[in-house]
């Protein structure tokens, strides 16, 4: 049965014009997934998004390997700090609204 | 009507700049405001927008010419586009998905609008494949404004796609902020290949009594100073109904309790949910009687120092 979940590299390469040894080292840097069937390379489909994004930081942006490994590390944390951001900005919404109680001292029901 | 943009003052260029002037020019102001490395930063990715049209005019050899000729007069650019429509040109098709569907407050997520490999190749554009091959439709980007309250349960919503109305659920205790990928209602494939996604990004408004950290709520009580000396009993409106409170004698204004499982849903884990931390505000009774005064007066004698 044909799949629909996953794209062949070769297909990828041709249409964004990057070399196929492009998204290998992408996968040695473990910045991608690449599944092989029957001696066919494939992504899947639901990685698109993020190989794309690694695509135009190669085509768009002149970045090297190096560059694109250094950025999807930096991007991670930079990640993770927006969330751990969104939680204290809500936490300090408690304090704004005039509740400074701690929280040690609690009882519980 | 809209305002004339000097592409080339966008790209920090003159007009008599090279492609590659240009090239060099759209990499580097790409490699500070590219969305994709400006995560959730609307106003860098309002900035790229016009850096990534002033390079899709400009690198194009047919509408830089056209873009030269008219400049300010741009908008006779259209008599221009008949005048060649009637000899048959074609235009580039330029430009990515950023509309398709109707009914959320506007677009977002991260890529910004591109989408290439599947809006633009999979759309049949690259011509690089055989025309029969199929092709995944683009993913779409959208958000989904809700209250605090609309979070707590499980939802049904009817979302507008392509003039399509879809039924999706929305799983309780979904956060600020939080994307989900909805599969298969992105744009259709082409030649019988699979739809695209869409990305739902939700903006949960919180102006109600709790706030929300986590899974956890907290909020803030009023309790009458009698039944914070004497202890009692008070009964508090949550977002699962009504609880009923057993107050210590002496209770300390600003004290804080805990009701287990009295917060907010956990995403996708059915039956577990956060803690609600209620703090006390106690209220001091005014409007005092002489009676009631001369009480507390008495009251307070019997204070040891």
């Amino acid at each position: 049965m044909e799949r629909t979940d996953l794209i062949l590299v070769n297909d990828f390469c041709v249409y964004h014009k990057v070399s196929y040894t492009f998204i290998t080292g992408l996968q040695e840097a473990g910045l991608v997934e690449i599944i092989t069937i029957e001696g066919e390379s494939f992504l899947p489909v639901d990685n698109i998004r993020d190989v794309e994004k690694l695509v135009r930081f190669h085509v768009d942006m002149d970045i090297n390997m190096a560059g694109i490994e250094a950025i999807s590390n930096l991007l991670r944390q930079i990640d993770e700090m927006q969330q751990n951001l969104h939680t204290l900005q809500q936490k300090l919404l408690l304090y704004e609204a005039g509740d400074e109680a701690a929280i040690d001292d609690t009882n519980t029901y | 009507m809209a305002e004339f943009i000097d592409y080339y003052k966008v790209l920090g260029l003159t007009k008599d700049a090279t492609t590659d002037d240009i090239k060099k020019a759209y990499r580097k102001l790409a490699r500070k405001h590219h969305p994709d490395l400006n995560p959730n930063n609307p106003e860098a990715q309002r900035t790229f927008q016009q850096i990534n049209e002033a390079n899709e005019v400009l690198s194009d050899p047919e509408n830089r010419k056209k873009y030269d000729q008219y400049g300010e007069n741009w908008k006779h650019a259209e008599q221009f586009e008949q005048a060649r429509q009637q000899q048959g040109g074609r235009h580039g098709a330029g430009g990515s998905q950023t509309g398709g569907f109707e009914g959320f407050g506007g677009f977002g997520g991260e890529g910004g609008d591109y989408s290439e490999f599947f809006e633009q190749m999979f759309g049949g554009r690259g011509g690089q494949r055989e025309s029969q091959a199929r092709y995944r439709g683009g993913d779409y980007n959208a958000e989904l404004q809700m209250t605090l309250e609309d979070a707590y349960l499980t939802r049904q919503e009817v979302l507008t796609i392509d003039g399509k109305k879809v039924r999706i659920t929305i799983p309780a205790g979904v956060e600020d902020g939080q994307t989900i990928k909805l599969k298969g209602y992105g744009a259709p494939g082409a030649n019988g290949g699979p739809a695209g996604d869409l990305y739902l990004k939700f903006v949960v408004h919180n102006n109600g009594p709790y706030k929300r950290v986590g899974n956890d709520l907290y909020k803030t009580v009023d309790l009458p100073l009698y039944t914070a000396l004497l202890g009692g009993e008070i009964v508090v409106d949550t977002l699962s109904g009504k609880l009923k409170l057993k107050v210590a004698p002496e209770t300390q204004n600003g004290t804080k309790i805990r009701a287990r499982g009295k917060g907010f849903p956990v995403y996708k884990q059915e039956g577990k949910f956060g803690d609600l931390y209620i703090t006390y505000n106690i209220l001091i009774p005014t409007g005092l009687t002489d009676e009631q005064k001369e009480l507390i007066k008495q009251l307070a004698g019997t204070q040891k120092p």
